[in-house]
């Protein structure tokens, strides 16, 4: 990973700048808060329950960037945005790296998600990685359409395969974007 | 349903393999079975298993809430391993994978029809509604099999595979409804022989 462009300090939009860094062990209590900042319909669609304190408590139980890589957005002490590369790197599926990302809900709409997942990107191609994958729920038309802005496509949609926090079914949308040197 | 093991399962040939949860101890029969197929065999599956990181993390951090490796022995030798993968604090908590490997002479035995009957209680048990197999699309022989139990192909994904020798695959995702699936076992278990222990 590119660990020495960090810590990196990027502006937004609106000119607030904030800080890009590798998440830590220390950042448990800052991503725990991070997490209870966001509202109901946010947390309704994340892939992980992390309105559960023990969830994201093991996350930090083994911090591994060449499996997980976990970018943070930072501003002061406060996390406002975490975005992390998932790879499984002795198996079939070594050659692919996947994309999560979520915003703080007050820095939305300032490009913040585009740049932490161009960091991702920039990091994955380093890795030499060859195709990233990003799953978001059938109806989350702002994130399809933010993948879809950078260059993913629509690979695949798996009928049901999400429960949301209220135990409704959704289809699940699989986007790729190729990376590799061909593409 | 973890405390119905040990079982015995029967095998087409009249000889029989005991089944049971894997624990810490089997690390090294699970290693000595995955070195024991041939390249041909590792050359499709899903981890490096002739990496001894790769068994001793799955036998080091066993939680079987998310990872439920069931073992088939023979002679104190792991002869198939059959597992049930969930997510159980995840949007996919209802949702269970399955994955198997049988060695080389315990193959047209019913033993994968007997292995995935394990996988599929277990996943009845733990209420999961839906179950998916992953195979590369070349893989006729597994792909049949899981249409046979009434999976369906639901996804192809493009080079998603890259096998032992860095060749690119396409992935196939099939899925079954749980309630579907024992339909499927019940009416199959009836047509064959009217017990668990599965015979083609």
């Amino acid at each position: 990973m590119l660990l020495s462009h960090y810590p990196k300090e990027i502006q937004l939009k609106d000119g607030t700048s904030v800080i890009l860094r590798p998440m830590t062990r220390s950042d448990e209590g800052a991503l725990l808060d991070f997490f209870t900042s966001l509202t109901d319909e946010d947390r309704l669609y994340t892939r992980s329950d992390v309105a559960n304190v023990r969830v994201v408590r093991s996350w930090f139980d083994q911090i591994d960037y060449q499996r997980v890589f976990p970018l943070l957005a930072v501003s002061g002490d406060e996390i406002v945005g975490d975005a992390t590369l998932h790879r499984k790197p002795y198996s079939w599926m070594r050659h692919m790296g996947g994309i999560r990302i979520i915003v703080a809900p007050d820095y939305r709409k300032l490009g913040l998600a585009r740049i932490l997942a161009d960091e991702l990107i920039e990091n994955a191609v380093d890795e030499g990685l060859e195709r990233l994958t990003a799953d978001v729920v059938v109806d989350q038309d702002i994130a399809i359409e933010v993948f879809t802005r950078l260059g993913f496509r629509k690979e695949a949609t798996l009928k049901d395969y999400v429960l949301d926090a209220e135990d409704v079914k959704h289809d699940l949308v699989m986007m790729t974007k190729d990376i590799g040197e061909q593409s | 349903m973890l405390e119905e093991y040990p079982k015995t399962i029967s095998l087409k040939d009249g000889s029989t393999v005991i089944c049971r949860p894997m624990v810490k101890k089997d690390e090294g029969p699970l290693l000595e079975f995955f070195t024991s197929l041939s390249k041909a065999d590792r050359l499709y599956l899903r981890d490096d298993v002739t990496n001894p990181e790769v068994v001793r993390s799955w036998v080091q951090d066993l939680d079987y809430d998310r990872v439920l490796p069931i073992l088939a022995l023979s002679d104190d030798r792991v002869v198939a391993n059959a597992t049930l993968h969930r997510n159980p604090y995840g949007w996919m908590r209802h949702v269970g994978a399955i994955r198997m490997v049988v060695g080389e002479g315990f193959r047209e035995k019913g033993l994968a029809r007997s292995m995935a009957a394990e996988v599929f209680q277990n996943a009845i048990a733990a209420k999961l509604e839906k179950i998916t197999a992953e195979m590369l699309t070349d893989q006729h022989d597994a792909r049949r099999v899981f249409s046979r139990l009434g999976f369906q192909e639901e996804a192809v994904l493009k080079d998603h595979v890259l096998d032992a020798d860095n060749v690119p695959h396409d992935l196939l995702i099939m899925t079954n409804d749980v309630n579907t699936l024992w339909q499927k076992w019940m009416e199959f278990s009836e047509s064959v022989s009217g017990s668990w222990n599965m015979e083609d």
